[in-house]
């Protein structure tokens, strides 16, 4: 265990991870794809989704993270031919991932109850 | 039709990434490339979306793995190395000049001559550690052989234990603050020491 992993673990002991706004939208696409969440699915899913163009780089490095703070975790799997015989490394969600979902969830629901915008529904 | 992404993107992939994550972000963006891009925009239009899609990636993998102070040993070693040779040089030529009277011919070309000297050797390895880093691809290799370096098959198995990346990185940061050095000093010449014995 590297050391910044366990003070991190030491920091947060008791309450879920605070996620950033990538972490939660590749958080949800790990969610959202289930047992096909390897890095291109998840940059695809995000960008029909969200309409937002992330880059490879910024999706392997989130994930990465979320890997070090213990929200997801990776296997690596078959090489397939479209891959030019190359792995794949897929990502599941773990307790404490859907913990951190769940409490990003309810935050922003705490935020919103109450609230409208101007024009919104109308 | 080639089904083989663009060789500048796949090497620069092999430099940014590390080793470990090489094969997985290299497989995720060949499959995107084959099975969505190539349709969507063409052979031309999806091999240039690759080379765009790597490059935009570099910053954000490089910030990250500077941010986990992943290079810190390479950046020390860069910063000892032209450090040092800044100093050695300081010192030779204060030394030089304290003890032979040699104060008509001025010390800045020697001193220039000497960092360039550092940078070019700090270059040349940098250029062999980043060839040899990126030879799994097996293009580079005829290059290599035409110099007299063991056969790629050789040199691919040292490669595949992923021990490069730190060597190469190294030198690469040792060549970058070793140019830059180099460059300074040919501008600015620095005074040497002096040293005076006393009387």
């Amino acid at each position: 265990m590297r050391p910044d992993y366990f003070f991190y673990k030491v920091d947060n002991m008791g309450r879920a991870a605070v996620l950033g706004e990538l972490e939660h939208l590749v958080l949800l696409g790990v969610l959202r794809l289930d047992e096909d969440a390897y890095g291109m699915r998840i940059r695809l899913e995000i960008e029909e989704r969200t309409g937002r163009d992330v880059s490879t780089g910024a999706i392997y490095t989130t994930l990465d993270r979320l890997e070090r703070k213990g929200l997801v975790r990776s296997e690596v799997g078959d090489p397939t031919p479209e891959r030019g015989g190359r792995a794949r490394r897929t990502f599941r969600l773990t307790g404490e991932g859907a913990r951190a979902l769940t409490e990003a969830r309810q935050t922003l629901a705490r935020m919103w109850s109450g609230l409208s915008l101007e024009g919104e529904g109308a | 039709m080639t089904r083989t992404p663009p060789l500048a993107g796949r090497l620069l992939l092999r430099l940014v990434l590390p080793p470990r994550e090489v094969e997985h972000v290299a497989g995720d963006l060949q499959e995107e490339w084959i099975t969505v891009r190539i349709p969507r925009l063409g052979e031309v239009g999806a091999r240039y979306w690759y080379l765009r899609e790597v490059v935009r990636s570099a910053g954000p993998v490089l910030l990250y793995r500077l941010g986990r102070g992943e290079f810190l040993p390479e950046l020390l070693l860069a910063f000892t190395l032209t450090l040092g040779s800044y100093l050695a040089v300081e010192f030779f030529w204060g030394l030089v000049l304290s003890l032979v009277p040699l104060r008509a011919a001025a010390p800045a070309p020697g001193f220039v001559m000497g960092s360039i000297v550092v940078a070019g050797v700090v270059a040349a390895s940098s250029g062999f550690f980043r060839t040899r880093a990126v030879l799994e691809d097996g293009v580079l290799a005829p290059l290599l052989l035409v110099a007299g370096v063991p056969p790629a098959a050789f040199l691919s198995a040292w490669i595949a234990d992923g021990s490069t990346f730190v060597p190469s990185a190294a030198f690469g940061a040792a060549l970058s603050v070793g140019t830059l050095t180099g460059v300074l000093v040919a501008v600015y010449p620095p005074r040497p020491f002096t040293w005076r014995a006393r009387p």
